[in-house]
């Protein structure tokens, strides 16, 4: 090994390890440039031309000791000697030189390596070319194959050429953050448009106008530069910066349980950063201001979450069980009761279950599996389709603004619910279907929310929906935002009301199914 | 400049086959251009080193020699098959530093070969080109790699003409 070159290049093409290989490089290289460039001026030389035909005289004493040997024969400055210098580019010796060019010879390093400059020239251009298969990285140094020494060589500089090159060096470096600088920024202004269009839907036009007035104001004409104004716009209306992209990030986020531990804590920022404390702290008034209403939504979320958790998920789960082939079976019921106890994941239920149903089933029952795709047609659509556990998600809220409450609740109700994950679930199920399903309901909630708030401003009686004339409100309907959120929870909790029932309701229906028999008189299933 | 790359390797290689023949490469049996025409295109049949697996081996090697020569390596492949972590089986690719990035025109024809040679009792099994002969040397399936390549090195012998 010692005496190869060692790293096969395909893989590591850069060669990082030749600096550090580079004594066994050495080596190598060193013994065949030699040898053949000696080979050939001093064919008569038995000795030195021995080393071709002893690849494996492989240890680097013998190197050394050629090396010395040569180098003490052949002192580096061949002109003096009296064999001709031969060039270890071209293989070419003196003696084959044209006359009438009469090429320059170059000794670059303090080996006995000489070449002709042209030659060298054309090699190091070949070097340096941009698409050579060397350019790895930086443009390297030329080394002496031989002595690793480096190879100098002036060059006329041009201020312009250097400038223009070190620009493109840059442009290469910075094409990478670029992308990056200019995706992030388009998904800021799709998370701030989202936010805005939140905040209308929340609040209505009035007080969204109110809220977001800072974005619609004209710049003043005294402010000279654009960075200035942007500044300026920058240390006034930060809040609304950094607050409109954050609600449909936190509306997703709060869909997952990926940001559990956080989301409590975002209300406090909001309460610490608070600008007017009296106003917004005022908890013992009734109504609520709004800010505050929204800042409490992660903890209603967490509340309902919690409740969920721990009062519907095990029937659920029973249920879910309950419909799943061979439910029952000792070892069926075993294994789905850990996966379901375990991880409560629908997803994972729904996967067993195809699983049972293409697999078990058929090798073990024609019969239910037959029955389980036509007669129980609507339980198998129900099970497949719906995700298995319904989730219940609390509210949780962005900063400052508006409400998104029961965020997995959220999807539209004809978006396809396939897959939800239950909130325990650590690991998320990443699957295109599910993070669609996720990210869309998350953005349509805010719209759902207003739908359902104006829903009760028709259906409730209008003293609770409209505020007094007196002026101050005094129920949390009375305003558009009160109800956008009341909307809001009551969509999470009917859903997962109804689909708890669904649940339940498949269940018993699971138990009861009955497989027809055929009877071969009547030429016709009939009934038990 | 421009006649210094279409003449050098025309020149240079006379120049190696010329040294070559004075001075014949114990790791080769034949070394030469296919043609006498086509002074770009080269042939040359490997020994295995005695004493290794590859021990009796003969394989026959096609040598195309770039127009930029010698400032491009050699694309160097084996026409025999050979079992080998770092030699493709199928198409004789090599994967080898020196006739990738390390290669320098200091370099010949048959320095070249000869690492080659070399490179057949020193594998690379990281960065293999036949996975299967590569997972047993990783495995430390010595007695197992050695006894496969023991087979393809013999049921696979170029049994061309041969000059020695």
């Amino acid at each position: 090994m010692a005496s190869l070159p060692p790293r096969p290049a395909s893989q590591r093409r850069s060669s990082p390890r030749e600096q550090e290989s580079s004594s066994s490089a050495d080596n190598h290289q060193a013994q065949l440039p030699r040898t053949d460039s000696e080979a050939f001026s001093t064919t008569s030389e038995d000795s030195q031309t021995l080393l071709l035909n002893r690849p494996q005289s492989p240890q680097s004493e013998t190197t050394e000791q050629q090396q010395k040997q040569s180098s003490s024969s052949r002192p580096p400055a061949p002109a003096s000697d009296n064999e001709p210098r031969k060039c270890w580019i071209c293989f070419n010796d003196e003696t084959e030189d044209e006359p009438m060019s009469s090429p320059e010879w170059r000794s670059p390093c303090p080996c006995v390596l000489v070449a002709h400059e042209k030659c060298l020239l054309d090699w190091i251009a070949d070097m340096e070319a941009p698409s050579s298969r060397r350019r790895a990285g930086a443009p390297a140094k030329i080394l002496c194959p031989q002595c690793k020494s480096e190879i100098h060589l002036t060059r006329p500089r041009s201020l312009i050429v250097d400038a223009v090159r070190s620009l493109e060096r840059l442009t290469g470096f910075m094409l990478v953050p670029g992308i990056f600088v200019v995706l992030g920024s388009a998904a800021y202004t799709t998370a701030t448009m989202l936010g805005t269009h939140a905040v209308y839907e929340i609040f209505g036009m009035e007080d969204g106008y109110q809220i977001l007035q800072p974005l619609y104001q004209h710049p003043e004409i005294g402010e000279a530069s654009p960075i200035v104004r942007f500044l300026n716009h920058l240390r006034h209306h930060w809040r609304l910066d950094l607050g409109l992209p954050l609600i449909p990030s936190v509306l997703i986020a709060s869909r997952t349980t990926l940001t559990d531990s956080v989301l409590p804590v975002i209300p406090m920022i909001f309460f610490a950063s608070s600008s007017s404390p009296d106003e917004m702290l005022n908890i013992g008034h009734w109504p609520p201001s709004a800010a505050l209403t929204i800042a409490l939504l992660p903890y209603l979320r967490g509340a309902y979450n919690a409740y969920y958790e721990r009062v519907w998920l095990p029937k659920e789960q029973q249920w879910l069980k309950e419909i799943q082939p061979r439910a029952g079976e000792p070892q069926e019921g075993g294994n789905n009761g850990i996966e379901n106890d375990d991880n409560g994941d629908g997803n994972r239920i729904h996967e067993i279950f195809e699983d049972d149903d293409g697999v078990v089933e058929v090798e073990v029952d024609f019969d239910i599996f037959a029955d389980w795709n036509n007669g129980g047609a609507a339980d198998n659509n129900n099970a497949a389709e719906p995700p298995p556990v319904p989730i219940a998600r609390g509210p949780a809220p962005p900063l400052n603004a508006p409400p998104e409450d029961g965020q997995d609740a959220a999807p539209a109700p004809n978006v396809p619910q396939r897959r939800n994950r239950n909130r325990r679930e650590r690991n998320l199920n990443f699957s295109t279907t599910s993070l669609a399903d996720t990210v869309l309901g998350a953005l349509l909630f805010p719209s759902i929310a207003a739908a359902v708030g104006e829903a009760l401003r028709v259906m409730l009686p209008k003293s609770w929906v409209t505020p007094p004339s007196s002026g101050k409100a005094t129920g949390l309907l009375q305003a558009k935002w009160g109800r956008s959120i009341v909307g809001g929870c009551l969509f999470v909790g009917v859903k997962d009301a109804v689909m708890l029932y669904v649940r339940w309701k498949m269940a018993q229906n699971h138990r009861k199914r009955r497989v027809l028999n055929y009877d071969k008189s009547k030429g016709k299933v009939v009934g038990p | 400049m421009s006649s210094s790359r279409s003449q050098t390797p025309t020149k240079r290689l006379l120049n190696e086959l010329q040294t070559y023949q004075s001075d014949p490469n114990d790791a080769l049996v034949e070394l030469g251009p296919v043609s006498d025409n086509e002074l770009t295109h080269w042939t040359a049949v490997m020994k295995g080193v005695p004493g290794t697996a590859y021990e009796g081996g003969r394989w026959k090697l096609d040598i195309r020699i770039p127009s930029n020569y010698p400032n491009a390596p050699p694309e160097v492949k084996f026409v025999t098959r050979i079992c080998h972590p770092n030699v493709n089986f199928k198409t004789g690719e090599i994967c080898l530093d020196l006739l990738k990035t390390s290669w320098s025109p200091a370099y010949t024809i048959t320095t070249t070969l000869t690492s080659i040679q070399q490179l057949l009792t020193s594998a690379e099994p990281d960065s293999p080109l036949n996975v299967d002969i590569a997972q047993l040397f990783r495995l430390g399936d010595f007695v197992g790699a050695e006894a496969l390549i023991r087979y393809y090195t013999e049921s696979e012998r170029w049994e061309g003409r041969q000059s020695v």
